[in-house]
């Protein structure tokens, strides 16, 4: 702010010397002599401006311009020490950040449509569908469609993969089928062509990646016919790019999370006696309905359900839909956001190590000052901007740190969980960190100044300039904070120790079989085909497969795809059958998978009685303690499957006796839970849909692709392989989640242990060089080397003890929360927890090993001298 | 904004200058080189101040309300500034001018004891 009054200062000054040469002149000097004489008697013009305008600077202005120097050069001053802190802090910010951001994106954002809070996710559980589908049916879909009142928009919708052709060229597409109320839930608006009419058939919305993707951003595509899984469409629009499908997805065997490629419309079908076709449904609350009361009148309306057993088991499940598309994440985000509090609290505690280090020795400075005529206020307002500017150069370059890692894990990992591609550091995050940042401020800057203020001036004035010594007080605080940063560190160890070692398990034991040089791919059958074809379809691929030079053995096997409940015969029928999987597989399977036989035998080519092999847990399941081979099992025999996307059930049609119980078959999911599996010969069962082909090489596997691929559309070039993998491929995407989980964790734990291993370092190294004096004694009254170096250690050790030890007690307390994020590990495995106190007991030895041989290394003639 | 640390700041001979300026403008307002040859003159040429130390004295009594300035034309045809004295840099003068007196009088009265 510059007072008007100054306007013109300099002119106004000219003017003043102009006028005094000219009275100089009157009064008979010589021009020159005049001019310098007025000069003279004005003074120096700058130096005179200057002064003028101090007059006009706030005197708090000025006080505090002249801290700022001070603090600016008290922290160059020192550069290495500056530079720790603003590095500790810059990790503990970027960490934070890191992980706050994805949490604010994910769980704290709503969706990007209109009244997102509105929207529901609507699911059933039955005995008929598998556990944790998240799905419902159509007949739930019509029921609510006519019934209720509660809800204005109800949108069906479906996810799953189609070969998309293209004049001559086919590629495997995500597809969302989705209902009309669709586009009016998103209110997207689409960037070329238009969206679907209500009850307009076979025509498909582009995204824009797929419209550059395979038709060059041309809009002459719009309005031309491509094909989907071999039914013609008409592309009449493209959504734009940053629109986003939020609705949840179940999860599917083999199905690997992504963003829809393309929209196709589609009618529910109606209820019907034959089969239920298995949905997903949303729906938007009418305004000043909340979710209590749609849950109350959607269990009063009838759902006729024709293929239930038991009608009263089934229970209605409605959820906010921003809820139910990332409940898998939120614990996993809520353990990442606690342990990464523990590291900014041991990069705090650290620091503030760091700054009472420094504030002893800086007392005799402050002390200076202070009676010098600084006032207490100033003195303190130092430090304060001291700590501003570690913590503004620290949370700069700690919000930088976070804004790379963060774009590095969303590159990396961008569908692990639902809405990740999304995360940004948005402006909540930042005010959050600035809120934190300021804490820290200000405890770091008034803590230090308030332990000088309390000294005693006077007493540290007259003290000698090199007796300035910690108070023994001073020294306590410091050894509790590095204690303290080793109980977080072992917390931390701890738990990044439970995942490792959940992660040791799942791919220690890959579901009894041996992943290596395996390529599969799956393979879609025509709707209109019939069974009789499909199995000998499914011959002849499996007879040319096996041809193929390079293809040690070929099979066939269709896991996951189908859902069946049997019954032993000769015991009453369960009223609530548990669900399991059924495999139809061919004889070569086992060979090829390296299956491990537990007891009976497999399949023999050509098996000429009904006969079925159960998994370990089916066997357990039904047949507990009793011998399931040579029992028979029957179970239903329904007929053609909905849809893609119908997993009906069926199972053998007569009764089946088991032959043989084989090892779990975690087929592509290493931490899939442990399910009931029923395995057919295919060749018995009245109907496949998809199959899956699973070869074992004698090299890499993806060299064989292409001649693969021949073989397929040499049998039937209208037939299309997808999801072509090495199944070790798939088995370590099947566990990316998880592995980022690990790997954020090991990276917080691996600070945190770095950051308190200084700590202590830190804190023995200056108690060594406090107490040089009194070791320098020790020695010269006679005390062994040996005896100074364990009395040293043995402090460090006590800190080290008392660290681990409630470190311990508080990774007991959290551990357990993290229960469903572990796999076949308990929250409180001994061995972990050992491993992880031994390991920063050992580290903390070390640590506090070098400031012990320093000081047994002191020369007590030396150490006296000093005094 | 504190005033005390100005006068803190503010010199004897400083506070003396004010109470000059203060005076000068007393009968008509003037622009900085005439209220210096003013004081010149009053005083007989006896009081000689630094010219250009006039300027921060005159910012001084206008922060503090004491002066205002107008801007005009000069007697050379310039822009010039015009000081003038407010209200309350006139009750000020009195206040000032009395403190003056009482100084005056007592440092008399210490060195030509009667």
């Amino acid at each position: 702010m510059k007072p008007r009054s100054l306007d013109g200062l300099s002119g106004e000054m000219r003017d003043h010397i102009e006028r005094e040469t000219r009275d100089n002149i009157d009064r008979g000097m010589a021009p020159d002599e005049a001019r310098s004489a007025a000069v003279r008697a004005f003074g120096n013009v700058t130096v005179t401006q200057e002064d003028v305008r101090a007059v006009w600077i706030p005197v708090w202005l000025e006080h505090l311009l002249q801290d700022l120097r001070y603090a600016a050069r008290s922290v160059t001053r020192n550069p290495i020490f500056s530079l720790i802190i603003v590095v500790t802090l810059a990790i503990g910010v970027g960490l934070s950040t890191t992980v706050l951001a994805p949490f604010h994106s994910i769980l704290l954002r709503s969706l990007d449509y209109p009244h997102a809070e509105q929207l529901v996710s609507l699911t059933i559980t039955s005995p008929d569908l598998p556990p944790d589908a998240d799905i419902a049916t159509n007949q739930e879909y019509w029921a609510w469609h006519d019934g209720t009142t509660s809800i204005d928009k109800l949108v069906a919708y479906q996810t799953y993969d189609q070969t998309l052709a293209v004049a001559s060229a086919a590629s495997r597409v995500r597809v969302a089928t989705v209902t009309d109320d669709f586009w009016a839930v998103t209110a997207v608006q689409p960037v070329a062509g238009r969206l679907p009419t209500p009850n307009e058939k076979d025509v498909v919305v582009l995204s824009e990646p797929l419209y550059a993707r395979s038709f060059a951003s041309d809009p002459r595509v719009l309005g031309r016919a491509v094909t989907l899984d071999r039914v013609q469409q008409t592309v009449i629009g493209v959504v734009p790019r940053d629109f986003r499908f939020q609705l949840p997805v179940p999860e599917r065997p083999g199905q690997q999370p992504g963003e829809p490629d393309l929209f196709r419309s589609f009618a529910v079908t109606p209820p019907n006696q034959n089969f239920a076709q298995l949905l997903s449904i949303i729906g938007r609350l009418k305004p000043g309905t909340d979710i209590e009361k749609a849950r109350a009148e959607l269990t009063t309306i009838r759902v006729a359900r024709p293929f239930s057993r038991n009608q009263s088991s089934t229970t209605i499940h409605i959820d906010p839909a921003a809820e139910r598309l990332v409940r898998h994440a939120r614990l996993a985000l809520n353990v990442l956001l606690a342990a990464v509090g523990f590291v900014l609290l041991v990069a705090c505690a650290n620091i503030a190590n760091l700054l009472l280090a420094r504030a002893t020795v800086r007392q005799r400075e402050i002390a200076v000052r202070v009676s010098v005529g600084a006032g207490r206020t100033r003195v303190l307002r130092q430090f304060l901007f001291e700590s501003a500017l570690y913590s503004i150069v620290g949370g700069v370059a700690g919000l930088l740190l976070a804004g790379w890692s963060l774009a590095a894990i969303v590159r990396a990992y961008p569908q692990a969980v639902p809405r990740m591609a999304e995360s940004a550091i948005h402006g909540p995050v930042v005010a959050v960190m600035v809120g934190v940042l300021t804490t820290i401020t200000f405890i770091f800057g008034l803590v230090p100044a308030l332990a000088v203020r309390r000294a005693d001036v006077h007493g540290i004035l007259k003290d000698g300039a090199s007796t300035v010594s910690a108070s023994p007080k001073r020294l306590r605080v410091r050894m509790v904070l590095a204690g303290a940063q080793l109980a977080l560190a072992v917390a931390l160890l701890t738990g990044a120790g439970l995942m490792l070692k959940s992660f040791w398990r799942m791919n220690e034991r890959p579901a009894g079989f041996q992943p290596e040089h395996i390529l599969s791919m799956r393979v879609d059958f025509p709707p209109k085909t019939t069974n009789r074809a499909r199995r000998d379809y499914a011959t002849r691929l499996l007879d040319r497969l096996q041809a193929l030079p390079g293809v040690e053995a070929a099979s066939l096997n269709t896991h996951g795809d189908s859902l069946t409940h049997v019954d032993i015969e000769g015991e009453p029928q369960q009223p609530d059958p548990p669900r399991i999987y059924e495999n139809q597989v061919s004889a070569d399977f086992a060979g090829v998978m390296g299956l491990r036989v537990l007891k009976g035998r497999w399949f023999v080519p050509d098996e000429p009685l009904p006969v079925v092999v159960v998994n370990e847990t089916l066997a357990k399941l039904k047949f507990g303690r009793q011998d399931p081979i040579g029992r028979r099992l029957t179970g239903p025999d329904f007929s053609e499957p909905s849809d893609t996307t119908g997993r009906v059930a069926r199972a053998p049609s007569e009764a089946a006796t088991v032959v043989g119980i084989v090892a779990d078959l975690r087929y592509s999911k290493l931490d899939e839970e442990r399910t009931p599996e029923l395995y057919v010969p295919y060749w018995k069962t009245p109907g496949i849909f998809r199959i899956s082909a699973v070869m074992k090489t004698a090299g890499d596997p993806l060299v064989l692709v292409p001649s693969v691929r021949n073989v397929i559309s040499e049998i039937d070039n209208t037939l299309t392989p997808f999801d072509i993998m090495t199944l070790d491929q798939a088995l370590s995407d099947s566990i990316a989640p998880r592995r980022l989980n690990l790997l954020v964790l090991a990276t917080f734990a691996a600070t945190a242990l770095l950051l308190a291993l200084v700590g202590i370092y830190g804190v023995m190294s200056y108690s060594v060089s406090q107490r040089t004096h009194e070791i320098g004694i020790r020695s010269a009254l006679g005390a062994a080397r040996t005896d100074v170096v364990g009395m040293i250690a043995w402090q460090g050790v006590r800190i080290a003890a008392a660290g681990i030890a409630v470190g311990v007690a508080v990774a007991l307390a959290l551990t357990r929360v993290m229960t469903t994020l572990l796999f076949e590990v308990e929250p409180t495995d001994p061995a972990t927890f050992i491993a992880a106190a031994a390991l920063l007991a050992l580290a903390s030895l070390l640590a506090s090993a070098l400031p012990a041989v320093r000081a047994g290394a002191v020369d007590p003639i030396v150490a006296l001298r000093y005094e | 904004m504190s005033t005390k640390d100005d006068s803190d700041r503010v010199a004897l001979l400083q506070g003396t200058l004010d109470l000059l300026i203060l005076r000068t403008l007393l009968l008509s307002p003037l622009h900085g080189h005439d209220i210096v040859k003013a004081i010149a003159r009053e005083s007989e040429a006896v009081l000689q101040v630094e010219q250009g130390s006039l300027y921060p004295a005159l910012h001084r009594l206008i922060k503090r309300g004491w002066i205002t300035y107008e801007r005009g034309t000069s007697d050379n045809n310039r822009q010039a500034k015009f000081y003038r004295l407010t209200p309350k840099g006139r009750k000020q003068l009195a206040v000032e001018t009395t403190k003056w007196e009482k100084l005056a009088r007592a440092v008399a009265r210490i060195l030509r004891p009667a």
